[in-house]
């Protein structure tokens, strides 16, 4: 008995840790209740996508881990596996947006954590941990089942895992960190960056505290686990496609599907970083973008750059890196004050982790006669910002995707859904998911019978003989030479089949 | 192997066998099921005995001073063959032993046969508590069967076992006399284990294997064991018994070779006697636990030489776990359910493991540089993915348990040569599969392929005085 209690007494909770996961559990809830309730969780049209792939691992013709590759990056996916089966948590997007929810949760708690353990003051902890938790973008994204919620969560537990290991020298925390990389780097692209810097700061850290021996072992020890993650992606690519390249230069990841050769960002590194600006800009808000600033260079200054502060000065290596990716027209991204559209505005949203920690710190900075007055203005501000961005449904992130609602080509791929809702009695479907994604999604059909272009055994058959593979309907883009069907189906099979449906973009065969 | 173990092995042959002729898809299937079965099981328990064995370790640190008035009389065996080149520093070190000299029993097992480490002792002037037994020469030439030879002479209360090679911690007796006497260890616990490790880990890529090995092994997956009461299959050396324990668990006289009797402590034709060993304490209802402490071996730095000791420990660990599934209801009753199919899963499930290996990792690349439909129809999508995430995880997570044995135990320089660990797999599955006819030839079935040892004598001195800096 005796015993026990000792253990029990043993057990410290960090009530204010704890506090802060129920305030982000609370919040996290509230905001997917609101935009559930709204309709909105499922309006990017890659949210369709992440649903799809996951749910077609374990359901479909051809079934299995090869539906992983290509451009999207496997751990998102994965993790939906265990809930994906349910198709009321694949239609409504629960199966993955509660990881994202999840994500969030952790994300803000270690954000919590990076200032505390930086400043040793849980003000200013706490004061970061709210501007990345009341983000109304954040509050959206999290609610949804994009993959960027698990890529911050992710590289948050990079830059909290490299700092404690450099505060603690203890090698666990290295090894944290480079778990948290292997999950980060098959979550999102931008990590790979990221980690690359944080390897910088490994080696730097090594070579500068260690003897030579201990310095080699323990930065090896990183990399081999850091870098597993994007060894292994590249391994899983050649062994499906051929093309351990295949996520950069593949048949859908070329740049030029979606840069268009006029986006002013190309070869302009001026435009590029203006727009790289206003998109962070419009996703934090201009007073956050100042306070981040003001706070790396109070940070920088103050603390004359410790080693412990170099990984969250890490995140800043995304400025550059995206500045570099539009004029190169790598990636698009499109703001209203520069394109007079949205597209991928979102990009900029990565920038509230260093704008958390680095307010953080600010205030954790500030004269404690002033701790007061700031972190008041700063909740009072942030508290605002994020009921009335999120209560009109005007965060930056909700407009992008909900323009595209209105686009001709979403009312078109709506249209062809509610008929297939309707009249869809079962029967293989073969059809091109690049582009036409929405459709069965929409319609409420599993991808139990879809043929589509990762059907790798038996797609290029079924375009030549439909029937020896039992289609009952073929949906294609009319006069679409991107559509694979319309291009290369047999036209002397389809003649086999009666047309049932069609409006201005799609057209629809029954057999 | 008993008759009913052959009958039982010979059915299932038999069995598969004739599914293999009439249907060879439903014979690979069953395979492939049957494996991964095994796999997820052996990886699983691996996997538990890290987390257990990384949870609070204690450590034990006694003051001479405070034990030395009620210390009993130890005995410390000591088996030699062809060592006479060890004898003197075996005798520094043991004379560097932190224990009363007047309640030390260091008895020096000698073969009749080996005339030049007999002469050696005899030319060299042994302190007076060392004495000689001589083991007659007749089969099997085991150590086991020299031991059983000193434990009819032990006089201690507790007994140990150190090799020629053998640079024990010098407190490492009164932390085993600490660890008995303690109110937190059970009264069942007949052994206290002591870790092994390597003075030469860094002579070459060998020594670094070996000594990454054991630093799992003794680290994680003996500790692990200790800690969920399971059974730890003993080191080779530096275990630490009581003696009377010994004694009343012995094997009858009848059983042992009627030349060289002695007491049958250990089982003479078992070529691991102590992982046999561990498994016939829990038989008899005693627990084996772990001590912080640390004898340092030297590491075989030749490929012929490890082929040749590896062969045996893996031997031995098939002929243990075929001793103790003789009468598997029977064994189970006695030492527990679990506590019995751990042990079976460790003693059997190393050597298949072993063996397995290549298999898997030959249909692994023939399927992805072929993308063979025979290999494809014998992995249906759940098997597919239970062995694709084995494959990956399974092999990184052991792998890397290696990193971090080279991390916690500061040895930074062996984590580059970590990149050779599928050279270093192969090699170890290699002398699996010739262990296999080893074992199954009846003149080869019980040889002891004894260890040369003394091969990088030279460096000791400085690598110990290393360490202890």
């Amino acid at each position: 008995m005796k015993k026990r209690t000792q253990k029990i007494s043993r057990i410290k909770i960090d009530w204010m840790t704890a506090s802060v996961i129920i305030a982000a559990s609370m919040l996290s809830i509230a905001a997917f209740l609101w935009y559930f309730r709204h309709g909105l969780t499922l309006n990017y049209f890659d949210t369709i996508s992440h649903l799809e792939i996951a749910r077609r691992v374990i359901d479909g013709p051809t079934k299995g881990l090869a539906q992983l590759g290509a451009v999207w990056l496997p751990f998102p996916h994965l993790l939906m596996l265990p809930l994906i089966w349910s198709n009321v948590l694949y239609f409504n997007g629960i199966a993955a947006s509660f990881f994202s929810m999840l994500a969030y949760i952790i994300a803000g708690t270690l954000i919590y954590k990076i200032v505390f353990q930086l400043s040793g003051n849980k003000t200013g902890a706490v004061a970061g941990a709210l501007i990345f938790l009341l983000n109304p973008n954040i509050l959206y994204m999290q609610s949804t089942p994009m993959t960027e919620l698990l890529l911050f969560a992710c590289m948050t537990g990079m830059v909290y895992e490299t700092q404690r290991w450099i505060q603690t020298d203890r090698y666990q925390h290295l090894i944290y960190a480079a778990i948290a990389s292997v999950l980060a780097t098959l979550s999102r692209y931008e990590s790979w960056v990221l980690l690359l810097a944080l390897s910088v700061v490994v080696i730097c850290r090594v070579f500068m505290h260690y003897s030579f021996k201990k310095a080699e072992g323990t930065a090896l020890a990183f990399f081999y686990l850091a870098f597993l993650g994007i060894g292994s992606w590249m391994i899983w690519c050649g062994m499906i496609f051929g093309n351990i390249l295949e996520w950069q230069n593949g048949d859908y990841a070329k740049s030029t599907l979606w840069v268009s050769a006029n986006d002013p960002d190309i070869g302009n590194w001026l435009i590029s970083a203006k727009t790289y600006y206003y998109a962070v800009v419009n996703n934090l808000s201009l007073a956050i973008v100042l306070v981040m600033f003001l706070g790396a260079l109070v940070m920088i200054i103050a603390r004359k750059c410790t080693p412990s502060l170099w990984p969250a000065l890490c995140l800043f290596v995304m400025i550059p890196f995206f500045i570099y990716a539009l004029e190169s027209g790598q990636r698009p991204l499109y703001v209203e004050q520069i394109n007079g559209s949205l597209y991928n505005v979102r990009f900029g949203l990565l920038m509230i982790i260093p704008a958390a920690v680095f307010g953080g710190l600010l205030v954790s900075w500030i004269p404690h006669k002033w701790w007061y007055i700031s972190t008041s203005a700063i909740l009072a501000g942030l508290i605002l910002l994020s009921f009335i961005q999120t209560f009109t449904l005007s965060a930056i992130t909700v407009q992008e995707p909900s323009s595209w609602q209105e686009s001709y080509l979403n009312k078109s791929q709506l249209q062809v859904a509610e008929y297939m809702k309707h009249h869809y009695h079962g029967g293989f479907i073969l059809s091109q998911s690049f582009g036409n994604e929405q459709i069965l999604f929409k319609a409420l059909i599993p991808p139990t019978h879809n043929i589509y272009e990762g059907s790798y055994k038996i797609w290029q058959s079924a375009l030549k003989n439909p029937m020896k593979h039992h289609v009952e309907w073929i949906l294609m883009r009319r006069n679409d030479r991107t559509d694979q069907v319309y291009r290369s189906i047999n036209r002397n099979a389809l003649s086999k089949y009666r047309s049932v449906y069609q409006n201005s973009v799609y057209e629809l065969f029954e057999r | 192997m008993s008759r009913g173990q052959l009958c039982f092995y010979l059915s299932a042959a038999i069995i598969f066998i004739s599914i293999l002729i009439i249907n060879p898809r439903i014979a690979g299937l069953i395979f492939i099921t049957l494996s991964l079965l095994f796999y997820t099981c052996f990886v699983g328990f691996k996997l538990l005995l890290w987390c257990a064995a990384s949870r609070g370790n204690e450590s034990s640190s006694v003051s001479a001073e405070t034990m030395q008035t009620e210390l009993p009389v130890y005995t410390v065996f000591i088996p030699l063959y062809h060592e006479a080149n060890m004898l003197p520093s075996l005798v520094k070190s043991i004379g560097q032993l932190n224990y009363p000299k007047d309640k030390l029993q260091v008895l020096l097992l000698l073969e009749e046969d080996d005339d030049e480490t007999r002469s050696m002792a005899d030319s060299m002037n042994l302190p007076c508590y060392f004495s000689q037994i001589i083991v007659p020469d007749c089969k099997p030439k085991t150590k086991p069967k020299a031991l059983n030879m000193g434990l009819e002479q032990a006089v201690g209360e507790f007994c140990v076992i150190y090799d020629a090679e053998d640079r024990p911690d010098p407190d490492q007796l009164i932390k085993a006399v600490a660890a008995f006497r303690s109110s937190t260890i059970p009264k069942n616990v007949a052994c206290v284990q002591a870790q092994l490790s390597f003075w030469n880990d860094q002579t070459n890529w060998l020594t670094r294997f070996y000594w990454i090995d054991y630093a799992v092994h003794f680290n994680w997956v003996l500790q692990g064991l200790a800690k969920i009461g399971l059974i730890p299959p003993l080191g080779g050396t530096s275990n630490h018994f009581r003696t009377e324990i010994l004694w009343k668990i012995a094997i009858a006289p009848d059983e042992l070779p009627p030349k060289a009797a002695g007491i049958g402590g250990w089982d003479p034709y078992n070529v691991t006697e102590d992982a046999d060993l561990a498994g016939a304490l829990a038989l008899h209802g005693y627990r084996i636990q772990m001590i912080d402490s640390i004898t340092y071996e030297e590491a075989t730095t030749q490929m012929g030489m490890a082929d040749r000791q590896r062969r045996r420990w893996m031997k031995g660990y098939l002929q243990t776990g075929l001793v103790y599934t003789r009468h598997p209801l029977r064994s189970a009753r006695a030492m527990g359910p679990l506590r019995w199919f751990c042990y079976i899963l460790l003693m059997l499930g190393t050597p298949a493991c072993l063996l397995l290996n290549p298999v898997f990792w030959g249909m692994t690349i023939m399927y992805f540089t072929t993308k063979s439909e025979i290999i494809a129809s014998l992995f249906p999508l759940p098997l597919y993915s239970i062995g694709i995430a084995l494959t990956i995880l399974g092999n990184l997570l052991l792998f890397y348990q290696q990193v971090i044995a080279c991390l916690k135990r500061g040895s930074y320089g062996s984590v580059k040569y970590m990149l050779l660990v599928p050279v270093w797999w192969l090699f170890i599955s290699y002398i699996s599969y010739r262990m296999i006819f080893e074992l199954i030839n009846p003149r080869t079935r019980y040889i002891w392929n004894k260890t040369e040892h003394g091969q990088d004598l030279n460096k000791e001195a400085t690598l110990v005085h290393q360490r202890s800096i």
